[in-house]
């Protein structure tokens, strides 16, 4: 278990390291002074301009600058956003790690609600479509995913928004005050990955129930029932965490459209306006911090197979 | 439980006679032929705007109203296939070839090849890819559909390859390659008679699930200011323009609607083909 842990933490720090190293390396490969960009077109006061490349190890070699950068990710200093009022002399915008601890809590209050309706939801009805494959029942949850699938988080959000907040004037189409205004856009948030869920789970349930543990606890006399929602769902369960964990990104591009669509103060919506504003800083700070938790949550996602599905423990049970 | 490769040469033929394959693939001719010509469906002049009757909804002659501008919104809906269509074929077909020739390679040769793939492909692979494009794409200034083809395609050619090195390497040790490999067929015939061609099937339904991402790709960028810029038209400009708006007038969502019905096509033509390789009924 040590060696395994070992292992796994340090392809993970490489992958860290070697995308720091992508995104420094193509940055300082990029022509022109950053500096001066900052201003441009104006001319930027001398003794600012020298107190910005002081500020950013501008003068140093460049190892120098790509090993204060890798520290400096390591240690919580994510960087700053762009100042807003750079012309009237501020040297640097808020730091990242402020910002995240400011939004952080919003977009995790959508987050976790949609996490959990994916796994739960995803999991059940697909193998409901695994074990009625052949029935109706069965078949009607294969093609709804399939078609579901179909319908991009954009066009979701908005058609949700349109019909039940405002047509039917079920909720208030913006912002998140008490339960029922989590609704919607959980929903928005979830369904895509749900579907995958329901389709990966719908195959891999088919191909657990062939197995001859099964076969073994049928013939034990346990019921159908809790051999495929105890015994069979125990040994799924990793890779279903594993598919969820996989899809981080759709769940990332979700929260900036529905955060946006919504009119949410999180993380999501705060990306949305990165980009309008161009605040290049505040948009690779949280490239670079979001790829963090994606490798850092595919780490977790491998240690739940170690610690649910038996056969991984030995190295060659992976599938 | 996989098809050998004797069934799934039968499933193939099956499969393009059955109308889990032929439905979709009507439908993408259809949305196909809109961006090629929307004049054929009765569009306009997308240009042909009057700002008298901005935001009006639908009237005879006019069936989706007008957009913020007073352009006809049918006609402008119909434009945005082309836009949306063309950056999603070119990012599938570049992505098709990336991950044929580096997928390949890095399963034949092995060795450092193989390791520095890997590697670079994990980097990539934990990248939210939005995101990602969306930093890349606020570098690029004058974004048409050859920088968002551009910018989406480095950042997404890892998947296709991890799945041509998959299905290459496990092929690559079949009898019947041994077989041709004792009878002197050098690497590239292998690879081009003999593994490829048995890799159709998955490349395929991969592709054609990708190409529903890339859809939805595009639409989402440009819904973010960070796709293609006016004056083109698309999908995700009309969705963007849509916000705030949709209540005063919902059929600016409409584009919602067609951008639905691509990305819906691509993914069951994706399942259609996948149920060639994988027995399921």
């Amino acid at each position: 278990m040590g060696g395994f842990v070992v292992r796994r933490v340090a392809r993970g720090a490489l992958t860290l390291v070697l995308l720091a190293l992508l995104v420094h390396g193509g940055l300082a490969l990029l022509p022109g002074d950053p500096i001066r960009a900052l201003f441009a077109p104006l001319d930027p006061d001398p003794e600012i301009y020298q107190a910005l490349r002081d500020q950013y190890h501008l003068d140093e070699r460049w190892i120098v600058q790509f090993l204060i950068y890798l520290k400096d990710m390591f240690t919580g200093d994510w960087g700053h956003s762009f100042p807003t009022n750079i012309r009237g002399g501020a040297l640097r915008g808020a730091p990242v790690m402020d910002i995240v601890k400011a939004a952080g809590p919003t977009s995790l209050r959508l987050i976790v609600p949609s996490v959990v309706v994916q796994l739960i939801a995803g999991a059940a009805l697909g193998t409901i479509a695994a074990v009625y494959r052949g029935r109706i029942g069965g078949r009607a949850v294969y093609v709804a995913a399939v078609a579901l699938l179909g319908i991009p988080v954009i066009a979701l959000a908005y058609s949700l928004q349109t019909t039940f907040a405002w047509k039917l004037g079920w909720v208030t189409m913006t912002g998140l005050t008490g339960w029922p205004t989590y609704v919607l856009p959980v929903i928005s948030m979830s369904l895509t990955t749900t579907c995958l869920l329901i389709l990966f789970a719908r195959s891999r349930m088919r191909d657990v129930l062939r197995q001859p543990f099964i076969k073994t606890a049928t013939s034990l006399g346990i019921r159908k029932r809790r051999i495929v929602w105890i015994h069979a769902m125990k040994v799924s369960m990793a890779s279903f965490i594993t598919l969820i964990v996989a899809n981080i990104g759709q769940l990332i591009t979700s929260l900036i459209i529905v955060e946006t669509i919504y009119s949410i103060p999180g993380l999501g919506h705060l990306l949305y306006t990165a980009i309008y504003d161009r605040d290049r800083a505040l948009l690779l700070a949280m490239l670079v911090v979001s790829t963090g938790f994606v490798v850092v949550a595919n780490m977790l996602a491998d240690a739940a197979h170690f610690v649910l599905d038996p056969r991984t423990r030995t190295g060659d049970g992976q599938d | 439980m996989d098809h050998g490769l004797e069934e799934r040469v039968g499933a193939g033929r099956r499969l393009v006679r059955s109308p889990a394959f032929l439905a979709p693939v009507a439908l993408i001719f259809v949305l196909a032929a809109m961006a090629v010509s929307p004049e054929l469906f009765g569009a306009g002049d997308p240009f042909d705007c009057s700002l008298s009757r901005s935001l009006d909804g639908p009237r005879s002659g006019h069936p989706f109203g007008f957009d913020l501008q007073g352009c006809d919104y049918y006609t402008r809906v119909l434009n945005g296939a082309r836009s949306s269509l063309a950056v999603a074929v070119l990012v599938v077909v570049l992505t098709g070839l990336i991950g044929i020739v580096v997928g390949s390679l890095s399963a034949m040769r092995g060795g450092w090849v193989d390791a520095a793939v890997n590697q670079l492909t994990d980097v990539l692979l934990s990248v939210p890819l939005l995101l990602a494009a969306a930093f890349v794409m606020t570098l690029v200034g004058d974004r048409g559909v050859l920088e968002v083809v551009v910018g989406l395609t480095v950042l997404s050619w890892p998947p296709m390859t991890r799945l041509v090195r998959a299905e290459v390497r496990s092929l690559h040790s079949r009898e019947y390659v041994d077989a041709a490999r004792a009878l002197g067929a050098g690497k590239m015939r292998l690879l081009r008679r003999h593994i490829l061609p048995n890799a159709i099937w998955p490349i395929l339904a991969f592709a054609a699930g990708f190409t529903a991402i890339a859809v939805a790709a595009e639409a989402i960028l440009t819904f973010l200011g960070a796709g293609l810029e006016l004056p083109a038209i698309s999908w995700g400009l009309m969705l963007a323009q849509a916000r705030f708006r949709s209540v005063a007038a919902p059929h600016l969502l409409i584009p919602a609607l067609f951008l639905s019905a691509t990305v819906a096509a691509f993914v069951f033509l994706s399942e259609a083909c996948r149920r060639v390789f994988e027995a399921d009924d």
